[in-house]
């Protein structure tokens, strides 16, 4: 057989090719393409031309885009941290469960089965302002005089979006906190019980440190995916009211789809790739410093 | 080093290359294309207006010959058609005339303009048809890039024919027409006597200060005697309709928005309208949930029995008058069915207020806003015929009679208004037609949309008190002329 | 200190995980439940104030409306395909890749895999313009391909990132022994260590299905017509402007999530072993 012949190196550039192939021609290409546009002044009425880093400068000086890439700041670390907030507890208790395990974990997984664009429409009619059950059950408890329109404000619709953005990442942060943790020895945390350590000195010395790496890679997963989806917010607030929910992902859209000018998309994205690699270079780190 | 330097030089080139190739706009062997088109008479058996403006529209000659073998044509509805009775009505009617099938997405209008673009660019030949839902802001763009394919039936009887302050607006500079109105609708001003004299207001206001009066008083009664929920006055201001509320509040001052070619409204008249509508929900007369809502649901609002006042499409009337849409229109708030004759319940129309006592009643003006329909430039020949034939039915007096009663959009032919026969099975025909003729119609050049984003951006910080008002009409203005500049 | 302990007492109860989760459960589950209830309601109840909690008249009314008015049988099978045929080829594609990257390593092999954690970093929206550049070039616009081609982006890299760590953690003895014996490297692959990874196999194919199950943006942007379209696209059209008929909307929502919940139901073992296996021992 002839495939015997082939080195073992050259076997593997060889099977490996398939996927070359697909890195070079589905991200290579459209890397470099995105990179030149960006140049370029690209629109459909005046005659495309090259501008050097205009478009960047022109970002830079923009209110819209500075006030933007604030709101995506905070859109990203509040979904994060929410997401972190639910999850955590949520893997400690699975961890302790024996009795019905299997079932709560399934049951935990279900809104990862729900589109994000889904989850933006039943957080708008949950948080809809003449119907929404939200407002029924806070009215209840007596949390709200009245109904609040949660939509259509800028402080609380922020709040809304990441709801609806960190309800369906919980799953899959919950499930790799939960691989951290169960992959600690409960040798362990026995030890610990008979030198009387309570909870709190447990999990600070031996639950955080030891599930570091699962933890670390679930931000940065949940991080890297909040910060550039803006599926939620595009079905939920668009954006509005009064761009208080406008990220760089609802910026850059504008740009391709309303403003119709490629050029100043491009350098958009460009921003938005090298934010979005340099919070994976902290996280890296983080994960890598010992 | 010299491989690598190749490596690097390779890589440029490549760059360039397809950089190039993507940007380079492929020309069109536009020639032999228009061929299929050609083969239509639009003057023929009878001159192109009378096929239009006649009781029944008429297909013009060579019809058959230019759409041979298309079966179906394609085209994105501005919204679900359930909400389009006429359009589904027309389409009916077409297809009995012609046997091709029309076929349509419904496309809603948040993302309409946004689909329509991403066809035209990546030039797609399989939507054959599109709506622009705010032609006056849309249009010269989409007609600048050459994104629309001129459509012959418009001689110079025609353009006559048809009202002389939109048909500019359809018109490129090279004097071809590239659009018809597909649905146009004024604005009327809707309020619920009931509350009116509940809340101690005595007459119907008039101008635009009196409907602030109005609101206050309004408001104030209906939080206290029906819930926190319910409001003085409603508008849109989350979409481009927040734009037609500043524009009514220009107009009816008799000044206009485009100067010069760019849209100007740090002017005096600008400035007194945008004071007035941040100011009512600075004031509370209208509730911080606007700034959430688009043209659906303000009026929504108010058709739920929620608002005393608005300033709404006339289409709305038919909305209003329906029980089942708008169950608390047909009952005041004294406990009595007020359902009357139809169409009347407790709530009425009357034409757009003036700005105050001293403005002539031509003044009392709004925008008038409709939705385009083109032909896409990148379809197939026959399929732009048969198309083509499509939008001239469309804006036949056959068919803008059935957009009249049915579905209650205003008539692009003005001659389905005056017709003696139609008119009698409108609601509220006088304001109405009253509301069409003092309308104010501009066209706005490219970039509006980006325009409009601004000035809702800064129009909801303003009216939630986080900038001063006049600070930020100022601000939103400077970033308008940077658009232009 | 005593307060500190009390808690930490409160904590370490048995009862306390159990109680953390029915917490955690209304939170994660109420609003699917509140989605699924408020489908079977009629649209007068749905938008009663105050809203029941339990349908007062059970109604399939709403389903009726969707799946009559739009082609939502259509959308649905048009996901189905998008997510089985890119499943099918990433996963394929991504086992070569990897047992080629992390068994027969040559110079450059490292940097390879490096740049296949670099593409899952680099946002999907940013590529979106030259995606749609090319596309547009090419005709695909408004084509199946045009979305296969986008979610294939989407899953691959993050596949073979996955799947680094199964082939990472197989004894190479196995693999050197099956050689030894005569079988071919291939042979190996196919005989000695597909059979034992297979839950991550599973894990990652059923990942790579629910991502492009939930792809919303390029089908959104790439795709024109009724019969091409996925149902998170065609749910968006759909409700677009009768955001008032919330029982239908609910109901098209519903759709939409049971494949997913299904997928989960059926396969959640494959999951949750795959995942900690993958992930849990970086």
């Amino acid at each position: 057989m002839k495939m015997r012949n082939i080195p073992d190196s050259k076997f593997g550039m060889l099977l490996s090719l398939p996927g070359l192939f697909l890195l070079v021609l589905w991200v290579g290409i459209p890397l470099l393409i995105l990179i030149s546009v960006s140049f370029l002044r690209f629109n459909v009425l005046e005659p495309t031309q090259f501008i050097g880093f205009d478009n960047y400068i022109h970002l830079f000086k923009d209110r819209v885009f500075r006030n933007a890439l604030l709101r995506t700041i905070t859109f990203f670390a509040g979904s994060t941290l929410l997401t972190f907030l639910l999850a955590y507890p949520t893997a400690w208790s699975l961890s302790r469960i024996r009795k019905g395990g299997t079932t709560l974990r399934t049951l935990v997984m279900f809104p990862w089965a729900v589109p994000l664009i889904v989850s933006g429409f039943i957080w708008g009619w949950m948080f809809n302002a003449a119907y929404g059950v939200i407002n029924h059950l806070f009215v209840t408890i007596g949390l709200f005089e009245s109904n609040i329109n949660f939509i259509g404000q800028s402080g609380t619709a922020m709040l809304a979006v990441v709801i609806a953005d960190a309800w369906t990442r919980v799953p899959f942060m919950t499930i790799l906190t939960l691989a951290g943790l169960e992959a600690i020895s409960r040798t362990l945390y026995e030890s610990a019980d008979m030198d009387g350590a309570d909870i709190f000195q447990k999990t600070r010395y031996i639950t955080l440190p030891l599930a570091k790496g699962p933890i670390l890679t679930g931000l940065l997963i949940t991080s890297v995916f909040s910060f550039r989806t803006i599926d939620a917010i595009f079905s939920l607030t668009k954006g509005g009211p009064a761009r208080g929910t406008y990220v760089l992902g609802m910026l850059n859209l504008d740009y391709i789809y309303n403003y119709i000018e490629f050029g100043r998309a491009a350098a958009v994205s460009v921003y938005l790739a090298l934010i979005c690699l340099l919070i994976a270079a902290v996280y890296i780190y983080f994960l890598l410093k010992e | 080093m010299t491989k690598r330097l190749s490596i690097l030089l390779l890589t440029v080139v490549l760059m360039l290359a397809f950089t190039m190739g993507i940007t380079a706009e492929g020309q069109k062997e536009a020639d032999e294309e228009q061929n299929a088109i050609d083969l239509i008479n639009w003057d023929a058996p009878k001159a192109a207006v009378d096929r239009l403006t006649g009781d029944e529209y008429v297909l013009p000659e060579g019809w058959e010959a230019a759409t041979e073998g298309v079966e179906e044509i394609f085209y994105f509805n501005s919204g679900g058609m359930g909400g389009d009775p006429a359009t589904a009505k027309n389409i009916e009617l077409f297809q009995e005339m012609t046997g091709i099938e029309v076929k349509w997405a419904e496309v809603s209008s948040e993302i309409l303009f946004q689909k329509t673009l991403n066809v035209l660019v990546s030039k797609d030949e399989s939507v054959h048809g599109m709506s622009l839902d705010s032609g006056p802001y849309e249009l010269r763009e989409v007609i600048g890039a050459g994104w629309a394919e001129p459509m012959p039936f418009w001689t110079d009887e025609v353009k006559a024919a048809y009202p002389d302050s939109i048909v500019p607006a359809l018109t490129g500079d090279d004097g071809k027409v590239y659009a018809t109105v597909d649905t146009m609708r004024s604005y009327v001003f809707y309020y619920r006597p009931s509350w009116l004299e509940a809340a101690g207001v005595e007459k119907v206001p008039e101008t635009w200060q009196e409907v602030r009066e109005a609101a206050i008083k309004t408001d104030a009664w209906a939080k206290e005697n029906l819930g926190q929920d319910y409001y003085g006055i409603v508008f849109p201001a989350k979409s481009y309709n927040l734009l037609h509320m500043l524009q009514a509040g220009i107009y009816s001052q008799g000044a206009k928005v485009v100067q010069d070619g760019i849209p100007s409204y740090n002017t005096p008249e600008g400035r007194n309208s945008w004071k007035y509508w941040t100011g009512l929900v600075r004031d509370g007369a209208a509730p911080e949930a606007v700034l959430g809502w688009t043209w659906n649901d303000y009026q929504n609002v108010f058709s739920r029995g929620k608002a005393a006042m608005m300033l709404g499409f006339s289409t709305w009337v038919n909305v209003c008058a329906d029980p089942e849409k708008a169950p608390a229109m047909q009952e005041n708030v004294f406990g009595e069915s007020a359902a009357g004759p139809i169409g009347k319940g407790d709530w009425a129309v009357v034409q757009p207020p003036k700005w105050d006592a001293s403005e002539p009643d031509s003044n009392r003006a709004a925008f008038i806003d409709f939705d385009a329909f083109m032909v896409n430039p990148f379809a197939k020949p026959e399929q732009k015929a048969a198309m083509l034939l499509f939008s001239e039915f469309k804006m036949s007096k056959q068919a803008m009679a059935n957009e009249l009663i049915i579905e209650g959009n205003e008539a692009f032919y003005p001659g389905t208004y005056t017709d003696p026969k139609i008119r009698e099975q409108i609601m509220w025909a006088d304001p109405r037609s009253a509301s069409v003729d003092t309308t104010v119609m501009e066209a706005f050049p490219p970039g509006s949309m980006k325009a409009n984003d601004t000035l809702i951006e800064y129009f909801g910080r303003s009216a939630i008190g986080k900038i001063d008002p006049i600070k930020a009409l100022e601000e939103a203005q400077s970033e308008i002329d940077g658009i232009y500049r | 200190m005593t307060v500190r302990r009390g808690l930490s007492n409160i904590f370490e109860h048995k009862a306390t995980p159990y109680v953390i989760m029915a917490v955690v459960l209304i939170l994660l589950l109420g609003p699917i439940y509140w989605t699924l209830i408020t489908s079977l309601k009629t649209l007068p109840e749905a938008i009663k104030w105050p809203p029941s909690y339990i349908p007062q008249d059970f109604t399939l009314e709403a389903y009726k409306e969707v799946l009559g008015r739009s082609p939502v049988p259509k959308f649905l099978l048009n996901s189905i395909i998008y997510a089985l045929v890119t499943t099918t080829i990433v996963t394929t594609a991504a086992v070569f890749t990897t047992y080629a990257l992390t068994r027969y390593k040559y110079r450059g092999s490292n940097m390879v895999l490096l740049s296949f954690l670099f593409i899952r970093l680099i946002p999907p929206i940013s590529l979106l313009l030259p995606f749609y550049l090319i596309l547009r070039q090419l005709g695909l616009i408004n084509t199946r391909a045009s979305v296969i081609i986008y979610t294939i982006y989407l899953t691959y890299p993050l596949a073979v990132w996955m799947l680094k760590s199964f082939f990472d953690q197989f004894p190479q003895d196995l693999i050197d022994a099956a050689l030894i014996d005569g079988a071919s490297r291939l042979g190996a692959l196919f005989r000695v260590v597909l059979p034992v990874i297979a839950n991550g196999i599973a894990a990652v194919a059923i990942i790579a299905f629910l991502w492009t199950w939930i792809e919303f943006l390029a089908p959104f942007l790439f795709l024109n017509t009724d019969d091409l379209k996925p149902i998170t696209v065609g749910l968006y059209y759909f409700v677009g402007d009768e955001t008032t008929y919330w029982n239908s909307l609910t109901a098209g929502a519903i759709l939409a999530i049971i494949p997913g919940i299904a997928f989960f139901m059926f396969a959640q073992r494959y999951i949750v072993s795959g995942l900690t296996a993958g992930f849990g021992k970086e």
